[in-house]
């Protein structure tokens, strides 16, 4: 296996401040269990493609941390915030709390700018992203899960997001079926509750919104306000979603997917959620 | 020319590709003249974003003197901007094949010629873009049927020349739909649509204005037409589509294969296909 270029474990009071991390073979700084971090001015660098698992920064089981100021460019994720594998990170029961994303600007080819998860089995809260901006990458935002994960990822806020070119912006799938085993709780199901979307713009997007649930892990209390994202594509239904229930406030472009109720921005409902748990297009993103 | 003989054997057949000339464009650009050109557009975030983020007296001197450099600038108007675009694609154009020609018109209620005879004369071209002028009429309708016709004349004549018609639309309203009354008939010119438009609010419609020129679009268009959508008023972000438009209609791809950025992660297909990291939700039951 790979070693990634600064892993730090069971440590506090850490600042990471003012470097460059380049061309690591695995991922560039990988706190495991720690506390009280603060990650700022730190520019990341590896090839765009033809280079997995170059991760910028992956807070793991992590509370308390500050990821600011960052250029990152590399050839997996910008930022994955997880927390365990499977039944190991479910024992180990350690979730990644209490973390602001603000200020970045990243890109991910081939992968994605920031994601929560897939390994988020000791559960991942009160993560708030903001001020960022992701240019020419695969996807924009993501949150990954799978059956056997267990544990939850709530409470995620996203404000005053750019994408710039970018292949699908928001991504959250919950059949990431990688596991560490064969051995995983086939009825530890995630809990995905209070995921919200503000400010969000973009341009050169093909599929803005790609949200979908299963009837074992629905997303719940999802919601999006002042979105406005320039698409690329000329199809319709580009905003997709299913197995969701939350709302839309306000107006958004491009029209949102009929499973989300409507608001007004007076916060008054304006039409209620068409029952529908599946979309019927599939796009290539 | 002849083969080159082969000793000991009969010489293999050489392919030799006859050079061809790409048919040289006549283009016809409709400006809607609509009271919505006079939005304002944003040039870039500029330094009374950065001042207003310095703390201290310093940071308070710096971002004074940053808005009165502000308000010093005058404000650039959508019309403006559009006009700074058309000028660029015609002297882009020109420099690319001096044989391409211009003319223009005004979309209000209904089109209006500009300027009638297409002319490869960059003067010209410059002193009619100049005579555009946002209206201070909200046009109650946009009726593209005129448009339609003059381009169906103009590129029967334009094929007997061997040459192509495009029509460039550049469509600046935020709720009133284009609509048409053009028969399906033999499609004979090219159209391409800019399409800028304010954020959604609760008193637009950007996406059915966007949907209706998408359907007027397909109706029409001879070879593959682009539409370009932004509602982030931000100039660069123009300038940029107008570049894309440069492309002659009969080397382009599909829009909805302009694959940018390209998903070089499926240069592994049997991953690609175990994974389904982006596909449909697959039912395990």
């Amino acid at each position: 296996t790979r070693p990634p270029l600064l892993q730090l474990m069971w440590s506090k009071d850490i600042i990471v401040a003012n470097i460059t991390l380049k061309n690591s073979p695995f991922w560039h700084f990988h706190p495991y269990d720690c506390t009280n971090i603060t990650v700022s001015n730190v520019t990341i660098l590896a090839p765009i493609s033809s280079a997995p698992n170059t991760d910028g920064i992956d807070p793991d089981s992590c509370q308390d941390v500050l990821i600011e100021n960052c250029y990152i460019s590399v050839g997996d994720d910008a930022i994955a915030v997880k927390s365990g594998w499977d039944q190991y990170g479910i024992a180990y029961g350690r979730p990644s709390r209490n973390i602001v994303i603000r200020n970045v600007m990243a890109r991910s080819l081939v992968s994605a700018g920031i994601s929560i998860g897939s390994e988020m089995s000791g559960g991942i809260a009160n993560v708030t992203v903001e001020d960022v901006r992701i240019w020419e990458s695969r996807r924009g935002l993501r949150i990954k899960t799978a059956i056997g994960r267990g544990g939850y990822i709530r409470d995620i806020s996203y404000r005053n997001i750019t994408f710039d070119n970018v292949r699908a912006g928001i991504v959250i799938k919950v059949d990431y079926n990688e596991h560490a085993d064969d051995g995983y709780d086939r009825d530890a199901f995630p809990d995905i509750t209070n995921i919200s979307f503000k400010e969000i713009h973009g341009r050169g997007v093909r599929v803005p919104v790609r949200a979908h649930g299963s009837s074992d892990i629905p997303i719940k209390d999802i919601s999006f306000q002042d979105m406005s994202i320039g698409i690329s594509y000329k199809k319709k239904h580009i905003f997709q979603c299913s197995f969701i229930e939350g709302r839309v406030i306000g107006s958004v472009f491009p029209k949102p997917c009929e499973n989300l109720d409507l608001y007004n921005e007076q916060g008054q409902l304006v039409k209620r959620a068409a029952m529908v748990n599946s979309t019927e297009v599939d796009y290539d993103i | 020319m002849d083969p080159t003989p082969h000793r000991g054997g009969s010489p293999s057949p050489r392919f030799t590709l006859q050079p061809s000339r790409l048919p040289p464009e006549d283009m016809l650009f409709c400006v809607d003249v609509d009271l919505e050109t006079r939005s304002e557009m944003r040039i870039a975030p500029g330094p009374a974003a950065a001042a207003a983020a310095s703390p201290g007296a310093a940071g308070a001197s710096s971002g004074a003197a940053a808005a009165s450099r502000q308000a010093a600038r005058p404000p650039v108007k959508r019309m403006d901007a559009v006009k700074q675009a058309l000028l660029l694609f015609v002297h882009s154009k020109l420099t690319m094949c001096p044989d391409h020609r211009f003319a223009f018109a005004s979309l209000g209620d209904t089109v209006s010629l500009v300027k009638k005879d297409f002319s490869s004369d960059a003067g010209s071209a410059v002193e009619a873009i100049q005579s555009l002028d946002a209206s201070e009429t909200r046009y109650a309708m946009a009726d593209l049927t005129q448009l339609f016709k003059i381009a169906y004349q103009e590129g029967k004549r334009a094929e007997l020349q061997g040459r192509l018609l495009r029509v460039v639309l550049i469509y600046c309203r935020s709720s009133t739909k284009p609509q048409h009354q053009w028969p399906i008939k033999q499609k004979n010119f090219t159209l391409d649509i800019i399409y800028l438009h304010d954020k959604p609010t609760a008193d637009n419609c950007p996406q059915k204005v966007y949907d209706a020129l998408v359907d007027a679009l397909e109706h029409v268009s001879q070879y593959e037409g682009y539409i370009l959508e932004t509602g982030q008023g931000l100039a660069r972000i123009l300038f940029r589509q107008t570049c894309i438009l440069l492309s002659h209609p009969l080397q382009r791809c599909i829009q909805d294969d302009l694959d940018i950025p390209k998903p070089l992660a499926k240069k592994n297909m049997v991953t690609e296909a175990a994974q389904n990291e982006d596909g449909m939700p697959v039912s395990t039951q």
